[in-house]
């Protein structure tokens, strides 16, 4: 029956014919056990000789009737009439349905959770959407969301990236609070989403969003077979890494201390292992991550550049499950379960590398000394407890520490000389959290942060040589050690509030007591006849930081958004405080289904930067709050793109961005670590400019998968003192940056990966040009022309050349009843292109004439990884 | 499909011009010169070479050099050599640059200079400092060195830059003939923890050690300032030694100079240094053309 037409067609006819209703109607009982009203009328149909027209625009078939399973057509009616507000008219044979003329739509507020069928793990950010209205809304972080539906019209949608997506028929008559379980694709037959699903997920994205699924991570091959976020995140436009092997996120020609990298809420601040090599951040451990480069909502703050936002794992709490991994140079497992009941999981990973453990000659033949030992590990841990719908309470934990040590002994028995030298290093971060779930009402969400965040350095050098000369002895004793850290501790509260449809408004405040420690350098010299001790004061620097934020996210239309909002922060530091309010806007217009318009303004402000010589990116880099000297640094940046949705499989998206900075921090030109100053005494503040266009062509269904990333920037610095007051590239200034990934599906079991990346290189500072210095003076030569030379170096004057490489992977994954396998061979650099990793003027004598040799300068490139195989094998139960 | 047309497109753009070469423009003009009221001045100009060509500089003798006072044209500066001879005893001309006689620069006037070569056109100017005294007083044997507290009087309300440093004469005797000969060298070097001390060629922690000291009055702005410096003279020998000790009243100009190139051939091969680009005043070239001038003070040790 085209019930549509029928009902159109029906619905004039209703209406003159409604004094005739009143025969009778046959009293035959039907039954239905807990049917909707679609289901009811199907039973009438199939059950008596009356026919049912309705119009779907005003009658919800979906609605569940409170009915005995057994019943007649005329108490079905009168409910219909008495408590859902549809009338009816009957014309022969034909029962017809409407909307009672004087009724208003009632609103309903739909809220709830959206969770992991297989885990009950809450799913961030999946949407809830009325197809019918065209309008949606998303989970906050805890799978939170409310949504207003008028209580007449269709579906919802639920859907989430990677997930089965499930259609909800409103058939409520009150506000109700639902918890939604979302199948996972991943545990069933690969399970293509509809291109009309798709567009739903798509269009929820925002202007400078990337949200990254955990799939393509875990497929992605990146450096020793180890499978790493931030590295994933850097094949994205806009987004790249400093120099080879490098996890140091530089997000739209910012620096990486520009980003906000949170880990369930909690800025960690250092994110790399070995200078930069691997992120600190386990993949097994997290559950969620976006990235922001533009657009920031009112809620972030503090960062110019970009936002990372990590969610760990809650843990499974259906079951205890697991994993083990094992790579060439580490491995990591990880368990999960509940703990008692269902209300209560864990989560707990860990991570170690073992260079160490094979051996200290490992270590010893990659450096000049004679044991060399290194490792790094990673523990994560999450236990949450849910006391009821509306309270939940989450602990979170992650340390990582890297250590390594060096000694080196030389006796050299023609001089009588000994040396003696000993050398440690260790940096890590420490991660606390208590985070408290209160639901205060269907439409009032309240999450309540307690955290800790703390990152510390310490390198010491102990160096000794003696002598024997004769009866006499003469020895020399050098001990050094650099201290830096921050200490942060935070609290903080944060609303979501559903108050009016289509309105979904964030407030909060959060407070921060940071301790920095800029950095203690003491060495200490002992030799026969003297002693000298020289220590730069550590300088602890408290502060005081609060912020308050208010954002609304407003559906317009059915097809424009805004999210609209402010945020507010002061930093108060030695008696000195500043203030800031940074207006935030975002919008996104939906041309059609099929192209999306996005465009967003922020103004940013950061406090604390990370000082970082220009030569060696190293965790000696030193985090420093702003001073009564040491102005914030803010940022104003402009974006705007569109996306389009080419048809079911592929997409294509471009975005342009222009970003202004002021008061970014740099070392004055000859600042050194180990000279006698204060770090204020050794930095400038000045501006720095990036503009650029981002292209994503992405193909997401069938056997081929893959992107095509491509960004075309410019990125500057200008700072008074250095370069002579004029602009010059920002080190990592990429004028293109390509990234290709390629992932296809042999079998059911085999796939095959590529990417291929390719870049400008970096902009170093080589001195290139020389002249004659003018130092020379005595009295009797007066002036000398030419004690040494003169080496002209321009800031960042120098283009390395362009990086390339292609890295390969064949894996190869088997489902079993007890427990999953995966088995990855891979190549990183595969057709083993030395890229140029460092480079460097080195001297090197010239032959002029026999027995005539003059120095002259050299380039000395150095590479850092050639081909190198990667094998990794995870089993998970 | 157009997009099939994108993947190619993207790859040609991004093949296209990735590497930027660096561009050497060799036929830069230096000007090295430092004025005084108590030395011969000689203007001293090259050509900038790469870092990559193990050639020799060369003086350019053949440009136009004028010099003003106050704006007003003091001459022309002549190109000038000396005879002498080279390692191998050969005689041969030796370069002593632009030179002008009778030239003697007078505190606080600025001196500007002009080079013109093959249609470039160098200027720098600079003020000639006022002369600053000193004493060195209460000597001390450390060592096998020996301390003088330097003491000077910083004249007050003006911002001053001061250069140390020092050279030892030996008077050696030859006892054929009886005759002594003098031979001047800066030998060893001066070593002081004052604070005061901004740059030397050596400077860990608060130990600066090496062969000049520079420093301005940041920290003790007209006051009079003793600063201790052990200078390092070997003076148990029987021939007698001189040491001269010199504080040199520099410009500005020259303080930045002399600061910078200290850090760049300390910072060159320090990964936790920053590079440094060597302060230049000379526009549309490279150098240094500042004034500076002097006070000195002797000692003489040994057994005459």
């Amino acid at each position: 029956m085209n019930k549509i037409s029928l009902g159109l067609c029906l619905l004039l006819v209703v209406q003159i014919s409604w004094k005739l209703q009143a025969q009778t109607l046959e009293s035959n009982p039907i039954i239905c056990n807990q049917c909707t009203l679609s289901q009811w009328i199907e039973t009438i149909e199939q059950n008596t000789s009356y026919k049912v027209a309705y119009s779907p625009d005003q009658v919800n078939t979906q609605v569940q009737l409170n009915l005995n399973n057994e019943t007649n057509i005329s108490d079905l009616l009168n409910l219909l009439t008495t408590q859902h507000s549809i009338d009816y008219g009957i014309v022969g044979q034909t029962i017809s349905l409407y909307r009672t003329n004087n009724t208003e739509r009632k609103t309903l507020s739909l809220s709830g959770y959206i969770e992991d069928e297989d885990t009950g793990e809450r799913l961030v950010d999946a949407h809830v959407y009325n197809m019918e209205l065209g309008r949606g809304t998303s989970t906050n972080a805890y799978g939170y969301f409310s949504i207003k539906v008028p209580s007449d019209v269709g579906h919802i949608y639920f859907s989430y990236s990677g997930y089965q997506s499930v259609k909800l028929p409103v058939n409520f008559s009150t506000d109700s609070l639902i918890t939604i379980r979302l199948k996972s694709s991943l545990t069933l037959s690969e399970v293509t989403l509809t291109a009309k699903n798709k567009q739903i997920i798509d269009r929820k994205q925002a202007v400078g969003l990337l949200s990254i699924p955990l799939k393509k991570i875990a497929t992605t091959p990146v450096i020793l077979g180890e499978t790493d976020i931030l590295k994933t995140a850097q094949l994205f436009p806009g987004i790249s890494e400093g120099s080879e092997g490098n996890s140091g996120l530089y997000v739209r020609g910012g620096s990486p201390d520009q980003n906000l990298i949170l880990l369930d809420g909690i800025t960690v601040y250092n994110p790399n292992h070995l200078f930069g090599f691997f992120s600190v951040f386990n993949t097994e451990a997290i559950k969620d991550m976006k990235v922001l480069k533009g657009g920031f909502p009112a809620r972030y703050g503090g960062r110019l550049s970009s936002v990372i936002d990590l969610t760990m794992k809650e843990g499974n709490n259906k079951k205890v499950s697991g994993g083990l991994s094992v790579g060439l140079i580490s491995s990591k497992a990880y368990l999960e379960g509940p703990l008692g009941s269902e209300n209560t999981s864990f989560f707990v990973s860990g991570r170690r590398t073992y260079i160490d453990l094979l051996g200290a000659s490992i270590g010893a033949e990659l450096t000049d000394f004679d044991q060399s030992n290194y490792y790094f590990y990673d523990l994560n841990a999450k236990v949450n407890h849910k006391f009821n719908d509306k309270h939940r309470l989450y602990l979170s934990y992650y340390s990582g520490k890297d250590e390594g040590s060096s000694q080196d002994a030389n006796d050299n028995e023609d001089t009588q000389r000994q040396t003696r030298e000993k050398d440690y290093i260790s940096w890590g971060n420490s991660v606390y959290g208590l985070r408290w779930n209160w639901l205060l009402d269907d439409e009032l969400f309240l999450n309540t942060t307690v955290s800790y965040s703390a990152y510390d350095y310490l390198n010491s050098q102990n160096f000794e040589n003696s002598q024997q000369l004769g009866d006499t002895q003469r020895s020399r004793k050098y001990t050094s050690e650099t201290k830096s850290g921050i200490h942060v501790f935070s609290t903080g509260l944060q609303f979501n509030w559903y108050p009016i449809e289509n309105h979904q408004i964030r407030f909060g405040g959060k407070y921060f007591y940071h301790e920095f420690n800029t950095g203690v350098v003491s060495s200490k010299i002992l030799t026969d006849d003297q002693t000298s001790q020289q220590v730069n004061e550590a300088e602890i620097i408290y502060a005081n930081e609060a912020n308050f934020f208010l954002e609304d996210q407003i559906n317009l239309t059915d097809k424009w958004e805004i999210n609209v909002g402010t945020h507010y922060s002061l930093f108060d530091v030695n008696n000195t405080t500043y203030h800031s309010v940074e207006p935030r806007l975002t919008t996104q217009y939906n041309l059609n289904d099929d192209i999306q318009l996005n465009a967003g303004m922020a103004i940013m402000q950061q406090y604390t930067q990370l000082l970082s010589f220009s030569r060696i990116t190293l965790s000696s880099d030193i985090w420093v709050p702003v001073t009564d000297k040491i102005k914030p640094a803010r940022s104003h940046q402009v974006s705007s793109g569109f996306k389009w949705f080419v048809n079911d499989s592929w997409s294509f998206s471009t975005e342009g961005y222009y970003k202004q900075m002021t008061n970014v921090l740099e070392y004055k030109d000859g600042a050194s670590l180990f000279r006698n100053s204060s770090w204020q005494d050794r930095v400038v503040q000045g501006d720095g400019k990036s503009y650029g266009l981002e292209f994503l062509l992405s193909k997401n269904g069938g056997k081929f998968t893959g992107w095509i990333a491509y960004t075309l920037a410019q990125s500057t610095r200008q700072f008074e003192g250095i370069n002579q007051g004029k602009a010059f590239p920002y080190k990592y200034d990429r004028r293109h940056d390509v990234n290709i990934v390629m992932d296809y599906k042999l079998t059911q079991n085999w796939s095959i990966n590529a990417v291929w990346v390719f870049r400008t290189g970096n902009a170093e500072t080589l001195g290139v040009l020389r002249y004659p210095s003018n130092l020379g003076f005595t009295e009797e030569t007066a002036q000398s022309s030419s004690d040494s030379d003169v080496i002209l170096q321009q800031r960042n004057n120098y283009r390395m050349p362009a990086y390339h490489r292609l890295d390969l992977s064949l894996n190869w994954k088997k489902r079993g009843e007890l427990f999953n396998q995966q088995l990855s061979l891979g190549v990183y650099n595969a057709y083993n292109y030395k890229n140029p990793y460092k480079i460097t003027l080195i001297d090197e004598g010239v032959k002029l004439a026999e027995n005539q040799y003059v120095d002259t300068k050299v380039l000395d490139k150095k590479s850092l990884f050639g081909i190198l195989p990667a094998v990794s094998y995870t089993i998970n139960f | 499909m157009k997009t099939k047309y994108i993947l190619p497109i993207l790859v040609a753009i991004s093949l296209h011009s990735c590497i930027e070469e660096t561009k050497l423009d060799t036929n830069n003009l230096v000007l090295n010169t430092f004025f005084s009221d108590s030395i011969p001045l000689s203007v001293r100009t090259f050509k900038t070479l790469s870092v990559f060509d193990a050639t020799k500089y060369q003086q350019v003798n053949d440009a136009t050099v004028t010099l003003y006072e106050e704006g007003k044209l003091l001459g022309n500066l002549t190109y000038r050599q000396k005879q002498g001879q080279d390692d191998k005893g050969i005689a041969v001309s030796i370069p002593q640059g632009f030179g002008l006689d009778k030239f003697t620069p007078k505190a606080g006037k600025i001196y500007r200079i002009e080079v013109e070569h093959q249609g470039k056109k160098l200027v720098a100017q600079d003020v000639m400092p006022k002369k600053v005294d000193f004493e060195a007083t209460n000597p001390k044997d450390v060592g096998q060195s020996i301390q003088y507290d330097i003491t000077i009087n910083d004249p007050k309300e003006e911002k001053n830059y001061y250069v140390l440093t020092y050279n030892i004469t030996d008077f050696i005797t030859n006892p054929e003939n009886n005759t002594t000969s003098e031979w001047t060298q800066a030998s060893g070097a001066m070593k002081s923890d004052d604070p005061a001390i901004e740059f030397a060629y050596h400077h860990q922690g608060l130990i600066a050690s090496g062969y000049r000291f520079a420093f301005s009055d940041r920290t003790f702005d007209g006051k009079t300032y003793a600063l201790p410096v052990r200078f390092d003279i070997h003076h148990k020998g029987p021939d007698k030694q001189r040491l001269n000790i010199y504080l040199m009243s520099v410009s500005k100009v020259y303080y930045d100079y002399i600061r910078t190139v200290y850090q760049q051939q300390q910072n060159n091969k320090d990964f936790y240094a920053e590079p440094t680009q060597v302060s230049n005043n000379v526009s549309n070239g490279f150098g240094v053309f500042a004034g500076f001038t002097f006070a000195k003070k002797q000692f003489y040790f040994g057994s005459k």
